[in-house]
C-alpha cells in the first residue's frame, strides 16, 4: 500500500511540477531566461536513490514534459533519462548530504540539457543560435537553477528518500 | 533453462531506448492531432495555465495604471490621434471601394472575403528559452486542424501545430523554428522571415535571404507571400526597424517588429479553408 501511495503521489507531483514550470517559472524569467526545475528535481532524486530510480524518474518526468509541450516526443524523455542515470552513477562517489554535490550535478545537467536541445534544434529545425547569446543563456539558467536547488533541496531529497525506501519492493528495478 | 533476469532487464532497457528514438522520428516536425492520453494530460495542465495566463494579461494591461499624470497626457494624445485616424479612415474607405472595383475589373479574387475562420480565445502561452507557443480554447471537435494559419486583425500570428479535441497549440512567428516566405509590401521582393531566440522576447523576427542590392529602411512593411502552402498571401507580418549588413551581401538581414503584440493578444482567428481559394 505504501509503495502504491508513493508512486501515486509521485505522478501527481510530476503534473504539479510541470504546471509550476509552465505557469510560474516561465512567467518570471531572469533577463529573459527561464529556469528548468526538472534538472534540479531529477538530479536530487538520482543522487539519493541511485541510477535505476533516477533513470526511471527522469524518463517519466521527461515524458510528461514532452506531452505537455507537444512538439517532438522523446527529446526531453531522452535528456532527463540520461541526467537521471548519470547523476545516479556518481551518487556513490559524492556525499549525499552535501548541498555542493547537488549544485555540481545541477550545473552539469543544465549544460547537458541546453547543449543537447541546441544540437537538436540546429539539426532538425535549422535554428540559428548566436554563440554569445547561447553562452549567456546557459550562464543565467545555471544561476537560476542553482538558486532553485538551494530553495528546494530539502523537499526533493526527502522525496528521493521516500522513493529509496520503496525501491527494494519495486521489483522491476532490481 | 533459467532465463537470466539481468539479460531480460537489459533487453527491456534497449527496447525503451528504441521506443524513444521511434517516438522522436515519428513526431519530429510533424503537426498532428495528439493521442487521447496526451490530450488528457494537456487538459489537466491547461487548467492552472488558464488562470496564470489571465492573471498575467491583467498585469500586462494594468502596469501603467498608477501614473495618473502620464495617463492624462496619453488621453490628450489619443484624442488627437483619433481625429487624424478618422480622417485617414475616410480616405481609406474611398481607396478600398476603388480597389474593389479594380479587382473586379482584373478578376482578382479577394482572399480574405472567401476565407472561413474560427475565432478562438488565447488561454495560455508557452514562451520559454526555445519556444514561443500560444494555446487556444478550441480543438479538433471545433474544426481546428494542424497546419491551419492563425491571424488577428493586426496581422499574422502563426500556425496550428498540434491539437487535441478541446484545445490546440499555435507556433507563433516568434518561435525559433518558424520560417516562412514573405515579401516587402511596396517593392515586392521575396524574403524569408525566421524566428530568433534572441529576439522573440521583444516581439521581433529576422528577415534573411534578402536579394543582393536590396536594402530596407525603417518602417518598410512586410507581408506574407503565399508561397509555402501554409500562409495565404497578403497578411501583414510587421515593419522593418533596422537593416544589418552582413560580411557578404548574401548575409544581409533586417529586424522586423511584428504587427501583432504577442504579450497582449487575446483572440485569434484560425483560417480553415486556405486551400479552397477558387
Amino acid at each position: 500500500m505504501r509503495k502504491f501511495l508513493v508512486i501515486f503521489w509521485t505522478i501527481i507531483a510530476f503534473i504539479v511540477i510541470v504546471a509550476v514550470q509552465k505557469n510560474v517559472l516561465e512567467q518570471i524569467p531572469l533577463f529573459g531566461i527561464c529556469p528548468n526545475i526538472g534538472t534540479v528535481l531529477v538530479c536530487a532524486i538520482a543522487i539519493i536513490s541511485g541510477t535505476q530510480v533516477g533513470g526511471v524518474f527522469g524518463f517519466f518526468y521527461g515524458f510528461i514534459m514532452d506531452i505537455s509541450y507537444g512538439r517532438t516526443l522523446g527529446i526531453n524523455t531522452l535528456i532527463f533519462l540520461l541526467i537521471g542515470i548519470v547523476s545516479g552513477l556518481l551518487n556513490n562517489k559524492m556525499s549525499k548530504d552535501s548541498k555542493i554535490s547537488l549544485e555540481v550535478f545541477v550545473l552539469a545537467s543544465t549544460i547537458v540539457l541546453e547543449v543537447v536541445t541546441a544540437g537538436f534544434m540546429t539539426l532538425f529545425y535549422d535554428v540559428d543560435i548566436p554563440f554569445l547569446y547561447f553562452a549567456r543563456m546557459i550562464l543565467i539558467e545555471i544561476l537560476y537553477n542553482l538558486f532553485l536547488s538551494f530553495v528546494f533541496y530539502r523537499t526533493f531529497t526527502a522525496w528521493g528518500e521516500q522513493l529509496n525506501k520503496i525501491k527494494k519492493s519495486y521489483y522491476v528495478l532490481n | 533453462m533459467k532465463i537470466n533476469k539481468k539479460i531480460i532487464y537489459r533487453i527491456i532497457k534497449i527496447l525503451f531506448a528504441i521506443l524513444i528514438f521511434v517516438a522522436i522520428s515519428l513526431t519530429n516536425g510533424k503537426n498532428r492531432k495528439v493521442t487521447l492520453f496526451e490530450g488528457i494530460v494537456n487538459d489537466i495542465i491547461l487548467v492552472p495555465q488558464k488562470i496564470a495566463h489571465t492573471f498575467n494579461l491583467k498585469i500586462a494591461k494594468n502596469d501603467e495604471a498608477f501614473e495618473i499624470e502620464k495617463l492624462k497626457d496619453e488621453i490628450k494624445e489619443l484624442k488627437n490621434e483619433n481625429r487624424n485616424l478618422s480622417q485617414e479612415l475616410t480616405n481609406i474607405e474611398a481607396t478600398k471601394s476603388e480597389n474593389l472595383e479594380l479587382k473586379k475589373v482584373l478578376n482578382v479574387k479577394s482572399y480574405y472575403d472567401d476565407k472561413d475562420v474560427i475565432v478562438c480565445d488565447i488561454v495560455g502561452a508557452e514562451i520559454n528559452n526555445w519556444d514561443a507557443l500560444l494555446i487556444i480554447n478550441k480543438g479538433f471537435k471545433d474544426g481546428i486542424r494542424p497546419n491551419a494559419p492563425v491571424i488577428t486583425k493586426e496581422g499574422l500570428v502563426g500556425y496550428i501545430t498540434t491539437c487535441s479535441d478541446n484545445s490546440a497549440k499555435i507556433v507563433t512567428i516568434l518561435d525559433s523554428t518558424s520560417t516562412f516566405s514573405a515579401r516587402a509590401t511596396e517593392t515586392r521582393e521575396e524574403v524569408i522571415v525566421k524566428g530568433d531566440i534572441a529576439l522573440k522576447n521583444y516581439n521581433r523576427v529576422k528577415l534573411t535571404q534578402i536579394p543582393i542590392g536590396v536594402t530596407y529602411g525603417s518602417g518598410d512593411l512586410i507581408e506574407t507571400s503565399g508561397i509555402g502552402g501554409i500562409y495565404p498571401k497578403g497578411i501583414s507580418v510587421g515593419k522593418v526597424i533596422s537593416f544589418e549588413k552582413g560580411i557578404n551581401p548574401l548575409e544581409n538581414t533586417a529586424i522586423v517588429e511584428t504587427s501583432v503584440d504577442f504579450d497582449r493578444v487575446e483572440m485569434v482567428a484560425v483560417i480553415t479553408n486556405v486551400g479552397d481559394k477558387e
